[in-house]
């Protein structure tokens, strides 16, 4: 074997490393560059980049996630909506034109659009309403309670709907108005497409709304295609084709940003690149209102937080001013009330933890040495993660081993029934109610029978009152019984986040296309400027 | 034909097959590569400058700030010292993983090879089974199972990557078994266990260590990626693939806060290959 | 040989039974709630327990295992909890796409290692570059791999893709290359290669140099042998001699080596595939595993696994064919 270069391991073993240098200088070298912006399409095709799948099939009466909103706001109509453009919790109308509430909250009568048709041509009448509400109450998905409690729906003629409910309840607009809420569907195409399951096969790549735009294609995980419905009755936007494509990382997207590739992200990039953006001069960001929150959540059931006061402690050791400006950035603010901002009327429900370490510290002193504590995030949450790994270091600081671990979402819903199985808390990067009344967060987050009360951390005092003022809307009652929540320490309501959105320069429309229910667009509002 | 069996690695990488003897520098050197990771892993917690863990400087600093040699994080804390504890943790991870694959693998090869008949037939077709299955989805399947953890992913990682070395090991010792010194020793009466522990181990242990080697970096590859998909060590415990993982997300702002820790996988995986290639070949010349 | 066959066939078949329960205890084991992913969001207890039911999740285990088993022998996987389709349907919908990557990449790995063994092995100038890149490479994670390629060839230079097929659906075959051709779209064939292009590299790299390396240890024995140089000797021309007698007794080697780095590219596939947001069943599982969906975790373990065993078997037998000895 004479004949084998002898000098060849080392050189190659020289190369290997150059090669390895050069790599990964070759990655980095785009870092801080801005991309070149785009010229408006015009081919009418605007691109909405998602981060992530929508998780679930785009039904409306099953789909309960987060970013696949954005197909059901613009492909199905409510009767109502949450009013564009204003960080009021305020109704708007949308297929009903007005309505009006009985003083019980027990009878509401909608007045609605005429002149609307589905997308396969059925008219829309008052007739449309009891089917709709009748599948979601039949495919028993998660926000079928919002259709649970009605007695009886009568249609005196075909623009007007009485619906009335088995008992009085206050937040029934909102159940409409919610992104979530029952959406008007085809009684035509359900009684066609039904087949044995409620339409359900059918909804996962169609749809059969009354919507500006229509579903004309679902790859799950994939890309969504949503298309111009041409009789919709209401404003329309020069994009007659919405692609919905997923990307799986947040770095492809954003170079596809930058390349101009995707025209708009909304709510789905990082924190960590908010200083990029917000200085890029190619694209408009805008931080838009929503009913969100950073929340914490701690397990009263594990022995580290099983008394009031460890819990009081460690909440006041929470530094939210450090966790927003550090973690969150500019699209969030420091929460001080309760419920989400702008629910309770006048802000009445103050959130009363104030901050102070060394309440902490000194209790860490008392804790045996080695004690071990576990605070939790959902993975692919970097804001969650970050926030995490600072209330880490502060408890590593005060003597305790804390560690901070990821959890897949369905791990953390399984908590709810073994308490004992989840971390000692939970820090959830961005969570909200499904509308603007303060049931909706109160029930949700407190009551172990309400969905997102994750250590099942009760008190019956507290659900009694909720449901009492879910009844009437008695604000008072509402931060009464929040204000006896928060004494208990199990929750504290970290910060206000707003719907970040990215979009190149020449998109218009966008602040005038968001209502604070959903973190996403109604694409028939946008337009092309510039 | 070299004394000892080459054995079918996995993601082989190597400079080549042969490269020979006569450049016994290069090889020690490469050699002296693999115990100086090892020795840095050990001592990583005297050579770490700050505490991994906690934030001891300005965020987002890059690499060359005083202080930082490699600069901090987007929580302030000190990257070099969190790459050396994260070095320390992936290092020894795969090293465990290699560790159990071969107690147990070669003790199935060993006593499927000395023992021979239907024992032989029956810890094979066991080992098979193993083997046949797609090893790297398994770990996978089994880590998204038992949860994210570092443990968990040990777990997952060694159920799949002992059925080789009890493979490789037992062709060896197979090989062995026939030898006429170790054929004259039984003749002469000489009992199984001493037969084994005097006259095979021995043998064996070389293709062991040297199969071993080769294998690291492909564990500290495979470890990284597990953590990837989400699955491996819990924050805010450095590890590397985690770290990369946890932190993927800045690319595009700080790329060199996944960078650092993804470079050192490369390396990490680059000296584990040269390295058991290097003291293969040594090896093979002393033979 | 036939015994030979039947054999290997009956313990593939074997293997997927063991690979089917294996997964199913992984999913008794597993911590998440696959009730609570089905029905989402802000969903009421009693909303979950309603799905559980509907799910059959309330049954003890060893029922829903043999119902599994018996459901899946009949085509049938059950219904994936993400996209409420049936998981057959979707691996349906997603496998050519797999196989068109897995595919190229193989030939990818191929042409790579054959560069990779020649160059090595015959000394050609100025490739140790080549040999050092790759070997670099292949020791990167994939993922780092995926990303940083898409950084400079998407992100600086613009000129590959960043995501996807360039379509969204295929017919006939579901392979785009095959599919554009057929059509006679050439816009489309070129597309469909800049696509592919990136991950395909992502996923060549690892088995190419495990394979290369083989192929390169053989040339150069083979290269040495008295044979090949009796060839030389009879002025048989450089790459004739190459060819007929080198490259030829160093593939069987090769083989063996290429049906195990084919079960590695599965899992590769998977976080390739991930980083590409490529719609295949890879990404499929990377995107199951965050949510619990089982059924789907399991199905494509079974598909893929199930390749595995039945290429490596198709891999024996040709190895028997072509050497009647290592049938014993």
């Amino acid at each position: 074997m004479s004949t084998i270069d002898t000098r060849r391991p080392r050189r190659l073993a020289a190369v290997a490393l150059a090669a390895a240098t050069a790599l990964a200088t070759a990655a980095c070298s785009s870092g801080g560059g801005y991309g070149a912006g785009s010229k408006p399409p015009t081919n009418g095709v605007l691109t909405v980049g998602l981060l992530g799948d929508i998780g679930q099939p785009p039904d409306p009466d099953i789909y309960y996630a987060n970013n696949g909103t954005a197909i059901m706001i613009n492909v199905y109509e409510g009767l109502v909506q949450y009013q564009n453009d204003t960080n009021q919790v305020k109704i708007a109308p949308r297929l009903a034109t007005s309505w009006t509430v009985s003083p019980d909250n027990t009878v509401y009568t909608f007045h609605l659009r005429q002149g609307v048709t589905f997308h396969d041509g059925t008219p829309f009448t008052s007739a449309a309403i009891a089917p709709s509400f009748q599948r979601r109450v039949d495919v028993k998905g998660g926000a079928a309670y919002m259709v649970e409690g009605i007695k009886s729906i009568q249609t005196p003629d075909p623009y007007t709907a009485v619906i009335t409910l088995d008992q009085p309840n206050s937040a029934f607009l909102d159940y409409l108005a919610s992104p979530f809420g029952p959406k008007m569907e085809s009684p035509t195409a359900l009684a066609d497409h039904a087949g044995t399951d409620h339409d359900q096969t059918y909804l996962e790549t169609h749809d059969v709304g009354t919507g500006p735009y229509e579903l004309t294609s679902a790859v799950p995980g994939t890309k969504y295609v949503l298309t111009q419905y041409k009789n919709y009755w209401g404003p329309k936007s020069p994009f007659t084709t919405v692609n919905l494509p997923v990307y799986s990382d947040a770095a492809p997207l954003q170079l596809a940003l930058d390349n101009g590739d995707v025209s708009a992200v909304a709510a789905a990039l990082p924190s960590s690149s908010l200083s990029h953006y917000t200085s890029d001069p190619n694209v408009n960001n805008y931080f838009l209102p929503t009913l969100q929150a950073s929340l914490l959540t701690l397990n009263p059931s594990k022995s580290f937080f099983n008394t009031v006061q460890a819990r009081m402690a460690f909440l006041q050791s929470v530094n939210q001013q450090q966790l927003v400006s550090q973690v969150m950035g500019q699209r969030s603010s420091v929460a001080t009330n309760l419920y989400a901002q702008g629910t309770v009327p006048g802000g009445a429900d103050k959130q009363n933890i104030k901050y102070d370490p060394s309440v902490m510290a000194a209790y860490a002193k008392h804790l045996p040495a080695g004690t071990t504590m576990t605070i939790g995030y959902a993975n692919g949450n970097p804001n969650a993660q970050n926030m995490a790994q600072i209330m880490v270091a502060q408890l590593q600081a005060d003597g305790v081993q804390a560690t901070a671990q990821g959890y897949d979402t369905s791990t953390v819903f399984s908590w709810a029934q073994q308490p004992t199985a989840g971390p000692d808390a939970f820090v959830d990067g961005n969570n909200g109610p499904d509308g603007g009344n303060p049931y909706m967060w109160g029930h949700v987050f407190w009551d172990a029978s309400g969905g997102i009360d994750y250590f099942s951390c009760d008190m019956p005092q507290v659900d009694s009152e909720l449901d009492q003022a879910l009844k009437t809307g008695d604000t008072a009652l509402y931060v009464q019984a929040g204000e006896q929540y928060s004494a208990n320490g199990c929750f504290m309501n970290l910060s206000y986040n707003k719907d970040w959105v990215v979009a190149q320069k020449w998109l218009t429309g966008v602040p005038q296309s968001q209502n604070l229910g959903a973190n996403e667009l109604n694409f028939n509002l946008l337009g092309i400027g510039g | 034909m070299t004394a000892i069996s080459v054995p079918r690695r996995r993601f082989a990488l190597s400079l080549g097959e042969r490269f020979r003897p006569a450049h016994r520098i290069v090889n020690w050197t490469l050699v002296g590569l693999l115990v100086l990771t090892t020795l840095v892993a050990v001592f990583a917690s005297l050579l770490a400058p700050d505490n991994p863990i906690q934030p001891v400087g300005d965020l987002n600093l890059p690499p060359f700030s005083p202080g930082h040699l490699l600069g901090t994080d987007n929580l302030g804390r000190d990257l070099l010292s969190r790459t050396l504890i994260g070095l320390r943790a992936s290092w020894f991870s795969a090293l465990a993983v290699v560790v159990i694959g071969l107690l147990f693998g070669g003790l199935l090869g060993v006593v499927a090879g000395a023992f021979g008949g239907w024992i032989d037939g029956l810890l094979m077709r066991f080992t098979d089974l193993f083997l046949a299955l797609p090893g790297a989805l398994v770990a996978i399947a089994v880590n998204a199972a038992l949860g994210p953890g570092l443990i968990h992913t040990l777990i997952g990682v060694s159920l799949v990557w002992w059925p080789y070395y009890a493979r490789i090991i037992r062709a060896e010792v197979r090989g062995l078994a026939s030898r006429p010194h170790v054929e004259a020793a039984r003749l002469a009466g000489v009992g199984r266990l001493r037969l084994i522990f005097k006259h095979i181990l021995p043998g064996v242990v070389p293709t062991a260590i040297v199969t071993a080697s080769l294998d690291i970096g492909n564990v500290v590859v495979l470890l990284a990626g597990l953590s990837f998909l989400g699955l491996g060590q819990s924050a805010p415990a450095p590890e590397l693939g985690a770290d990369v993982q946890h932190s993927l997300y800045l690319l595009l702002e700080q790329w060199w806060i996944p960078i650092i820790p993804g470079l050192t996988v490369m390396v990490l995986s680059l000296i584990a290959n040269l390295g058991g290639d290097a003291l293969r070949n040594l090896l093979a010349g002393e033979k | 040989m036939i015994r030979f066959v039947l054999k290997r066939t009956g313990a593939a078949a074997v293997l997927l039974v063991v690979l089917s329960a294996l997964v199913f205890v992984l999913q008794q084991i597993s911590p998440g709630d696959p009730a609570r992913a089905y029905v989402g969001g802000n969903a009421s207890p009693a909303a979950v327990a309603a799905a559980r039911q509907q799910l059959g999740l309330d049954q003890p285990w060893p029922q829903q295992y043999l119902r599994y088993l018996w459901n899946a022998l009949h085509g049938d996987l059950g219904l994936s909890l993400r996209t409420h389709q049936p998981v057959t349907s979707d691996l349906g919908q997603f496998l050519p796409a797999t196989a068109e990557l897995v595919l190229f990449s193989f030939v990818l790995a191929i042409v790579l290692a054959l560069l990779f063994a020649l160059s090595g092995a015959l000394r050609w100038p100025g490739t140790g570059i080549y040999r050092g890149v790759l070997l670099v490479g292949a020791t990167a994670p994939a993922f780092l791999l995926g990303l940083g390629g898409i950084v400079v060839f998407y992100g600086d230079l613009h000129w590959l893709p960043e995501a996807g097929r360039g379509v969204d659906t295929s017919s006939p075959t579901g392979f785009v290359l095959v599919d554009s051709l057929l059509h006679g779209d050439l816009t489309g064939f070129v597309a469909g290669f800049q696509h592919l292009l990136l991950p395909g590299l992502a996923l060549a790299v690892a088995p190419a140099i495990s394979i290369g390396r083989i192929l390169r240890a053989g040339l150069e024995s083979a290269y040495g042998a008295d044979y090949v140089r009796t060839a030389r000797a009879k002025g048989i021309r450089e790459f004739g001699v190459l060819w007929r007698h080198v490259v030829r007794n160093s593939l069987d080697a090769a083989l063996s080596m290429s049906g195990l780095q084919l079960g590695f590219m599965f899992a590769g596939v998977v976080i390739v595939e991930d980083v590409f947001s490529w719609p295949g069943i890879g990404y499929y599982l990377a995107q199951s595993i965050p949510q619990s969906d089982f059924p789907a975790i399991a199905g494509v373990t079974l598909l893929l696994g199930g390749v595995y065993i039945v290429v490596n078997a198709v891999v024996d037998v040709i190895q028997a064919v072509a050497d009647p000895r290592l049938t014993v």
